[in-house]
């Protein structure tokens, strides 16, 4: 497209013959106008990318020496309107060649317009131009009919509103116009009762001076763009008029810089990614991550030549990430790989984080969110605009007196340093890489490992003998313990729910308890601190009361009835255990859990803790329950002791296959020692349904017969066509 | 002080091999299988479970009452650098496809006291290889390092020094 131009430029001048024609669609890109003489860029207001699309702007019969302004996109005629301040002062029409067209109006005040847009009215399908200026007013001219002559009107009364804008634009759906001040302070004007009301002070983050262009998208996004800095701000305005709401500013792009500016943009169309080009972070809602949410966001490629890119770690590469849907989707870059954290985080000390460059020509910025708001505030900056060597960086980071313990984000965006500011933490730069991360702060002990998983198979027709597939429930498994000097401070419970093979209900538990041969380790219900539990199952904060409640044991309830968090594959009778029933999703969750004090990590439960099933409120489990409460019916890893809601008449059922004792701790094995449940060592591909364990994988039966000695990793032994897969 | 302890940590850098393998980590010719996923082609979705070879079933099995058929083993963690009070940090991982510790796969983080540690961690099984790494909170990109694997003995211990 930029060579197109002077090509049209050449062609137009050296005929004499213009063909004005207008642009062929709605585009995307925002049109902004810069300099004396104008020239046009078109703005991806995704990527920020700006490209030149005339380098000079001239008028059909004369060269042009200086600035137009004002401009308005009419998505009626498809043409753009705008204010050439070249003597003779006039309004200009540009068609999509990018050459200037006077147009003859009448009515207009000797001044330079600089603000102006355009309004269809969708009932009406009439399109005016309306040009302000605050020592003249607001003028209107009618567009609908093309004419040889055009009337402006001012609006009454508008000569005295005395507003400081430079640019302002008018809502797609609501026929309401926008505009900011230098300061921030935000303006609907309503042009049926011609009055403009002051609606709030947008925070701007210190960004004062003109903004200069302003442009809405389809779903009522107002952007504004502030020549001094660059900086395009975006502010939701999808409902209009503002009733019942006060609007916020984050900053969307980072575009170019001017002393002069003017944009417009197709109001009707939608702003979004089309393509991979462009890097996101990973930080769920709600930080800034998505699109929608102004996110933060690099085009990692401006020049689309592969070269001297600007990133952290081995790789960089682009994902479509528009809704906070999407961020769902795909939660985990695995281009997020420069940066690692070598340390941990305790308040009002330093940390040591290692980042990683491929080259020398990247500057870092780094937030941290310390006080666990869910975003990261203007505050939150530890790094700024940090040079970079190739290689490994050590990167000291303080960690301020009033952090808080426990999982947070930090993000880290790396530019090559040509910004005129500090960028902020969402926002879109071109060039560049974002990489957010989970942080922990203080120390922690983790089983199996960070990003590793065990995984817990349960039977449930406990205490009757079943047949022995373990997948009734599946679950991959890892728990963390956050410690600080020697106290236990909290627990992170991690899962994915992967196979339910059952038509019981079942409920999942975990009791915060350790059983260390004689010695139990338990925290009581009354050392943890309800009020911070946090449960996010499948990235939805979850209501149920997850501490449960009547025991004196701390035993949290992650899933009360697993079978209400799947979705089952159409004509599948199970979740993930028969054969061509594994393209359901998993389902995650992560457990978060603060205790009162600390407790010394010698009587704190560790590791596995105990995760167990239970009967389902409001469903049978079994003739041999009718009439008592399923949640009294659990199922435990062998010779885990049950919990105090476990009806122990239930041991030793007569007919069944329980061979619990008390005495010598022996819980939830037959006769022969046959466990309920079990804990793989990795995780695992679990049996199809139907299948026994010995004929799903050969080494099992070594393995359990010799106490462990033989076949240690019998999980790697798996006959393929008998399994669930992993990874499905 | 600071510019003694630096000399110091930096002598033991590069007597470590700039921050290689630790010389009195366990060492264990390897009797262990390689964890090769299970996964490498999907079956058709069609295939009946295979019973063909009939195996001895679970219910004909005698597991020893107290087996809970968890493969978990505890490995005891000790750490004395022996180098005063530097403040330093232990990372103990998995160890990555470049040997040096995986931080996706940590297993233990905690700082040093006196430059000593005694703890525990469990793993899963017996498969996994550790890396510890210790950091001072400084400039140096490179810390101590020090490998671990399991050599069949039933009371592990990791002893980094």
């Amino acid at each position: 497209m930029k060579s197109n131009i002077p090509a049209y430029l050449i062609t137009a001048l050296a005929t004499g013959f213009v063909s004005a024609e207008p642009f062929e669609q709605c585009p995307s890109k925002a049109f902004l106008i810069q300099g004396s003489p104008a020239q046009m860029y078109g703005v991806d207001l995704v990527s920020a990318k700006a490209t030149v699309l005339a380098a000079s702007m001239n008028f059909t019969t004369e060269a042009n020496n200086d600035s137009v302004n004002a401009v308005g996109f009419n998505y009626q005629d498809q043409y753009m309107y705008g204010f050439s301040k070249q003597a003779p002062r006039s309004v200009v029409r540009i068609g999509d060649d990018y050459i200037l067209q006077r147009l003859n109006v009448n009515g207009l005040p000797d001044t330079n317009f600089y603000v102006g847009d355009i309004h269809v009215n969708s009932e009406t399908n009439r399109a005016v131009y309306y040009l302000y200026h605050p020592k003249f007013g607001l003028y209107g001219i009618d567009l609908t009919e093309e004419a040889d002559e055009y009337q402006a009107q001012l609006v009454a009364g508008s000569a005295n509103w005395n507003l400081a804008i430079y640019d302002f634009a008018f809502h797609p759906h609501s026929n309401l116009l926008y505009a900011v001040e230098s300061n921030g302070d935000l303006y609907e004007i309503n042009l049926d009762n011609q009055t403009p009301t002051f609606i709030a002070n947008l925070d701007i983050a210190g960004d004062t001076g003109a903004n200069g262009a302003g442009y809405f998208d389809v779903q009522g996004q107002f952007y504004f763009s502030n020549n001094r800095s660059g900086k395009i701000h975006k502010v939701d305005l999808s409902t209009s008029p503002i009733v019942g709401y006060t609007p916020t500013a984050a900053v969307f792009t980072l575009g170019p810089t001017s002393n002069q500016n003017d944009g417009a943009r197709c109001a009707i169309a939608e702003v979004k990614v089309t393509d991979n080009s462009i890097d996101f972070g990973d930080a769920p809602m709600p930080y800034k991550t998505a699109l929608a949410d102004s996110g933060a966001r690099h085009l990692f490629d401006p020049n689309e030549d592969q070269s001297n890119l600007v990133y952290l770690g081995a790789v960089v590469d682009g994902e479509n990430i528009n809704t906070a849907a999407d961020l769902q989707a795909s939660p985990v870059d695995s281009s997020d790989d420069g940066v690692k954290f070598v340390t941990d985080f305790v308040a009002g000390s330093t940390s040591q984080v290692i980042v990683t460059a491929p080259n020398d020509n990247g500057y870092l910025y780094a937030w941290f969110d310390w006080d666990q708001n869910f975003q990261f505030d203007p505050d939150e900056i530890t790094v700024s605009k940090y040079r970079l060597n190739q290689g490994d960086n050590s990167v000291l980071v303080d960690v301020p007196s009033d952090a808080s313990m426990g999982a947070t984000w930090a993000r880290f965006r790396v530019t090559d340093g040509s910004e005129a500011n500090p960028i902020t933490a969402s926002g879109g730069v071109t060039g560049g890489e974002v990489e957010d991360y989970p942080v922990t702060t203080y120390g922690s002990l983790v089983y199996p490992s960070e990003n590793g998983w065990v995984t817990l198979a349960y039977e449930d027709q406990w205490p009757f003998a079943g047949d022995y597939d373990f997948n009734d429930l599946v679950v991959n498994y890892r728990t963390k313990l956050i410690e600080e000097d020697g106290q236990a401070l909290g627990y992170k419970i991690e899962g994915e729910l992967v196979g339910i093979g059952a038509s019981y209900h079942n409920g999942f538990a975990v009791r915060l308890a350790q059983n260390s041969g004689d010695n139990i380790k338990r925290v009581l219900r009354s050392q943890v601190n309800e009020s911070e539990i946090s449960l996010i199952i499948n990235n939805e904060i979850q209501t149920h009361t997850v501490l449960e409640e009547g025991v004196n044991e701390a035993i949290l309830v992650i899933m009360p009835d697993t079978w209400s968090y799947v979705t089952n594959q159409s004509g599948c009778s199970f979740f993930r255990t028969e054969n061509g029933c594994y393209a359901s999703d998993k389902v995650s969750f992560t457990l978060s859990v603060s205790l009162n004090a600390g407790l010394s990590l010698v009587n704190a439960p560790k590791y596995t803790l105990d995760p167990f099933i239970f009967g389902a409120s409001g469903y049978s489990h079994g003739q041999f329950l009718s009439g008592k409460d399923p949640r009294s019916w659990e199922v435990h890893l062998k010779n885990q002791a049950p919990t105090e809601k476990f009806d122990q008449s239930l041991f030793n059922y007569p007919g069944s296959d329980d061979a619990s004792n008390n005495l010598f701790g022996y819980y939830f094995q037959s006769p022969t020692g046959l466990p309920w449940a079990i804990e793989v060592g990795s995780q695992w591909a679990h049996p199809k349904e139907k299948v026994d364990i010995t004929n799903a994988y050969s080494e099992f039966k070594t393995f359990a017969e010799s106490s462990g000695r033989e076949s240690t990793l019998w999980f790697n032994s798996a006959k393929l066509s008998n399994v669930i897969l992993r990874g499905e | 002080m600071k510019h003694y302890t630096i000399l110091i940590m930096s002598l033991i850098l590069s007597a470590c091999g700039g921050g290689g393998e630790g010389s009195t980590s366990t060492k264990a010719e390897s009797t262990t299988v390689a964890q090769t996923p299970t996964t490498n082609t999907p079956p058709p979705e069609t295939t009946p479970p295979d019973t063909s070879v009939e195996t001895e079933t679970m219910a004909e099995l005698t597991i020893a009452p107290e087996f809970d058929l968890s493969s978990k083993m505890e490995l005891n963690i000790d750490v004395d650098l022996n180098m005063g009070d530097s403040r330093a940090y232990l990372n103990i991982c998995l160890k990555g496809d470049d040997n040096k510790a995986d931080y996706n796969q940590c297993l233990l983080r905690a700082p040093l006291k006196q430059s000593k540690l005694t703890s525990t961690v469990m793993l899963a099984n017996s498969a996994l290889e550790l890396v510890a790494e210790v950091w001072f909170y400084d400039a140096q990109s490179e810390p101590l390092r020090f490998e671990w694997q399991y050599d069949g003995e039933q009371s592990a211990v990791f002893t980094i020094r």
